[in-house]
């Protein structure tokens, strides 16, 4: 028996408790506790391993600087409070593609915590960002599983936000600005389609108004886009909600998005802390930075989207251009580059012809569409003389059309100003033409 | 039995008295007469491998290319990992598991041109006292095949009172070194946490394993660490401090400038032996004799040692074993033996009381507390006085079997050693004499002296003071 459910009174009835866990693949040039090269796509299964991120017996993990430095810079971007101390621990579980039997994370001493992110004047709160090592993948294919340890070790930094997000919508808009920081500081290609970044939803549903947060809440993994997100998002809070109106608290798992369908599927019961039997890894010694380390490192920060919108709508740069332009960062920065080279090219105006080009010429460089921008807005100077002499013949060809404004019918200029048009065939300044007609005009 | 020393070998290699291939024969030979009996090696790499080496060592040798061990034989214990040997940790999980990668130690030893003859036997994964929980059989004491010869490096202190081996690594975690050293009568050291590199050696208790070695003298033994120690960028916990040429500074001890406490709490009647207070006590007076000051000193809760021990340990224990699931290598975890197992349960109980946002609120975060305040006790004492002594066991060897019923009593024969594990500082054990059991039996005594961390020349001196190696002499294999 299949109870029916109303859709629009659910959604008037109960509320969504959203937050996300983010991953994200540094693309360092080695892994994060060995020196095997970090990349590994496309390449010959277990080739880029070595005792370490095999989990041999007697290797130990040796902590990649660079990772380090690059995940207190995301945490800097996302206005985190950097921890000095920071410390590694070992999170244990069981699973084929972990090959030591625990992850080394960032348990108790995170690079960063406390931090928000602003999307469209609201703050989503950023409770934690920390440093991690990646696992291996599990291939199952003819009827056998199999273990590719090349991604086994990879850095990987996972930001965990509040359950602070009111709808789908808002929480698209904040994934593609981190998205975006991300690609902004270089660290990562955040490739959703290859994994590299990561998008997993943390759901449950209240009713309206509760303030309280519920005591269950739904992971879900295998997103590989910003759309699939709110998807999944949509099709949990229906299902938790339908739940809920039976009396049903929603079980605490994983689940996992299926494109196809659009629905979601357990997948296993979710471990709580305890499970973990987190230990701080006595094989490397905790890491202190002084201020002036920590200054150093966000010093070198390149310029955020965020930044450079708010620097955007500054220079009175319509909303949709320069958001057009932060998402499009090769064009943004070659009209940076233009803007303070060209003087006098009005800004606002290039911004918007630029969001307009359309997909097909993006290849172009910003100097040939500067080119087309100007061939399109810039208008010819006729001289005096020329004026003087097309608006005579204009005038002499349409004796009716003068009759009329001599007769007071003040619009026949327009169709005077057609005519002129229509001869020369260009783009001019209108001004000085109309003057010149009513100067011959009242003669 | 020849009972040469490294310092010996290396003057008759040099002059040419004797060949690398004529010594690794004579080792070899002597493995196949005597371990039968004691067990103490796990794999012999193969006969004809040892020889070529050894035959290109000569060709080496007489090229005028010599380095620090050139042709000299040793033994690892085989929670070593050396590139091409099987390397069990005397257990049945890693029964059929090849090393693919050297250990930084026994690289730098094969580096300056060592041998290797073989693996030697051990408690599983170095739990344990007395070598019994090997799955490849106990080791026998050399002193009396009866006897344990003390664990868990039970195989490298036997070889080399046995004379299977000039020299051999080990590794000590709270007392694995040290207490097998004493109960056969040879040199053990466990360096300072973080002087030599646990690189490729299969973990035990990563905030307290400690490599180290066994010889025959103080001297073997400060030229072998000279060697190994140092800093090693495959492990993060090496220190950087420089490493001074142990074996050239022995000699530079005036023994009137020395400072030495007795712990007090370690001489007590009701937890040591009369006849080990007795051998330790005398030794004591003759470096008084020689000039030394001897000063009393105690130690706040240093007693507490054994029990923050086992916890930590258990803890790092079950999170290190956790990697060995027969995946990739190696059996299932069916194949632990039941120390493993006990260890596993008890340090899976210990971290099973993780709450978010309470990090400091753990009863392992609350040992490492602990750990730190005995450390500035410590570091007190050491105000006071150069070197701490101390016996090593609070009994002489015990008979293979006795205790293996009873952990408890088992785990306390850790008691002296493993406080001093927790703190890292390092320790060396010489042997001082022999005394004689209730059953007639004449068994070795050794002296635990223990330093600041990064004292390892200081201990050396002091050792070189105290050390009877001739008492190796007197062990009768027949």
């Amino acid at each position: 028996m299949t109870a029916v459910f109303d859709v629009k009174k659910l959604k008037e009835k109960y509320e969504l408790v959203l937050g996300f866990e983010v991953h994200v693949e540094l693309r360092t040039q080695s892994k994060m506790f060995c020196e095997c090269p970090a990349w590994h796509f496309e390449v010959e299964p277990n080739t880029n391993v070595c005792p370490v991120c095999l989990g041999l017996p007697g290797a130990l993990p040796v902590p990649n600087k660079q990772a380090l430095e690059w995940t207190i810079l995301l945490a800097s971007a996302l206005n985190c409070k950097i921890n000095k101390y920071q410390q590694f621990d070992r999170k244990h579980y069981f699973y084929p593609d972990l090959p030591k039997g625990y992850q080394i994370t960032q348990f108790y001493f995170p690079a960063g915590e406390h931090g928000y992110l602003e999307i469209d004047g609201e703050k989503i709160r950023i409770r934690r960002v920390h440093l991690e090592e990646d696992t291996g993948k599990l291939i199952h294919k003819d009827g056998v599983s199999m273990v590719n340890f090349n991604r086994s070790g990879v850095p990987l930094i996972e930001i965990v936000t509040e359950p602070d997000f009111k709808t789908p919508e808002q929480a698209k808009a904040f994934l593609k600005m981190l998205h975006l920081i991300v690609r902004y500081l270089g660290i990562s290609d955040a490739d959703l389609e290859k994994g590299s970044m990561r998008l997993e939803p943390n759901i449950s549903v209240r009713l309206k108004g509760e303030t309280k947060l519920p005591d269950y809440k739904v992971e879900v993994k295998n997103i590989n886009s910003f759309n699939f997100a709110v998807k999944a998002i949509e099709y949990e809070f229906i299902r938790q909600a339908k739940l809920l109106e039976q009396g049903i608290t929603p079980e605490q798992e994983t689940r996992g998005f299926d494109p196809a369908s659009g629905k979601t599927r357990a997948q296993r019961r979710k471990e709580v802390a305890t499970d973990y039997r987190y230990l701080p890894d006595p094989d490397i010694p905790p890491i202190k930075f002084t201020d002036e380390e920590i200054s150093k490192i966000i010093a070198d920060r390149p310029e955020l989207p965020y930044e450079r919108l708010v620097r955007y709508l500054n220079m009175r740069i319509r909303k949709d251009a320069a958001m057009f332009l932060i998402f499009n960062k090769q064009i943004a920065d070659g009209f940076d580059k233009l803007i303070s080279k060209e003087k006098g090219l009005d800004a606002n105006k290039f911004a918007v012809f630029l969001s307009n080009v359309p997909e097909t010429k993006r290849n172009k460089s910003v100097e040939e569409l500067l080119a087309e921008f100007k061939a399109k807005t810039q208008k010819d100077t006729l001289d005096k003389a020329t004026v003087t002499k097309l608006v005579a013949e204009v005038m002499a060809e349409n004796p009716k059309a003068v009759d009329d404004y001599k007769k007071g019918k003040q619009n026949a200029i327009q169709f005077l100003l057609g005519q002129f048009m229509r001869k020369i065939r260009r783009r001019v300044e209108v001004g000085p033409i109309v003057e010149e007609f009513r100067k011959q005009l009242s003669k | 039995m020849q009972n040469w020393d490294l310092k010996t070998i290396l003057a008759k290699l040099d002059k040419g008295e004797i060949s690398s291939t004529e010594l690794v024969q004579y080792y070899l030979d002597r493995i196949k007469k005597t371990d039968v009996k004691l067990n103490s090696f796990i794999s012999l790499r193969p006969k004809e491998e040892i020889l070529k080496e050894a035959k290109e060592a000569d060709k080496q040798r007489a090229s005028g290319k010599v380095r620090k061990l050139t042709g000299v034989p040793i033994g690892l214990k085989d929670n070593f990992l050396a590139e091409g040997t099987r390397t069990t940790a005397a257990s049945k999980v890693l029964d059929n598991f090849v090393a693919p990668y050297d250990a930084t130690a026994v690289a730098r030893l094969k580096n300056e041109g060592a041998i290797i003859i073989g693996k030697l036997n051990m408690d599983a994964w170095a739990h344990g006292s007395s070598g019994e929980n090997s799955d490849y059989g106990p080791t026998r004491n050399p002193w009396h095949l009866d006897y344990t010869p003390g664990g868990s490096s039970s195989g490298p202190a036997t070889a080399i009172a046995a004379d299977l081996v000039p020299i051999a690594t080990g590794t000590d975690t709270g007392g694995s070194i040290r207490l097998p050293a004493a109960f056969t009568g040879v040199v053990g050291i466990k360096p300072t946490y973080g002087r030599v590199s646990r690189y490729g050696t299969v973990a035990m208790a990563s905030s307290t394993d400690s490599i180290g070695h066994f010889s025959k003298t103080v001297w073997d033994n400060a030229y072998i660490l000279s060697i190994t120690a140092g800093h090693d960028k495959y492990d993060a916990t090496t220190s950087k401090v420089e490493v001074p040429p142990y074996h050239e500074l022995l000699d530079k001890l005036d023994p009137k400038d020395l400072k030495v406490g007795i712990v007090k709490e370690f001489f007590d009647e009701n937890i040591i032996d009369s006849v080990v207070l007795a051998k330790t006590e005398q030794a004591i007076k003759e470096l008084e004799k020689k000039g030394a000051t001897i000063k009393t000193v105690s130690i706040k809760n240093i007693e507490r040692g054994l029990e923050l021990y086992y916890i930590l340990m258990s803890a790092e224990v079950a999170s290190n074993l956790a990697r060995y699931d027969g995946i990739r290598y190696g059996n299932d975890r069916t194949y632990f033996g039941q120390e493993a197992k006990r260890r596993i349960m008890l340090g899976t109980y210990v971290l099973s009381d993780v709450i978010p946002g309470k990090g400091l609120e753990t009863t392992y975060a609350k040992v490492a507390m602990a750990r730190g305040y005995l450390q500035q006790e410590f570091k007190k004492a050491f105000k006071e006085v150069d070197v701490l002594l101390t016996p090593v066991s609070p009994t002489l060897p015990f008979k293979l079997g006795s205790k293996t019923g009873d952990p408890l009593q088992m785990y306390m024969s850790d008691l002296l050693t493993v406080t001093f594990s927790i703190v890292g500082v390092p320790g060396l054990v010489v042997p001082i004499g022999t005394a004689t059991n209730k059953e007639n039996v004449k068994l070795p005594v050794g002296i635990q002296i223990i330093g600041p961390n990064f004292s390892e020349t200081l201990l050396y001196q002091v050792g070189k003071l105290l050390e009877k190696p001739e008492i190796l002499n007197e062990i009768n294999l027949t």
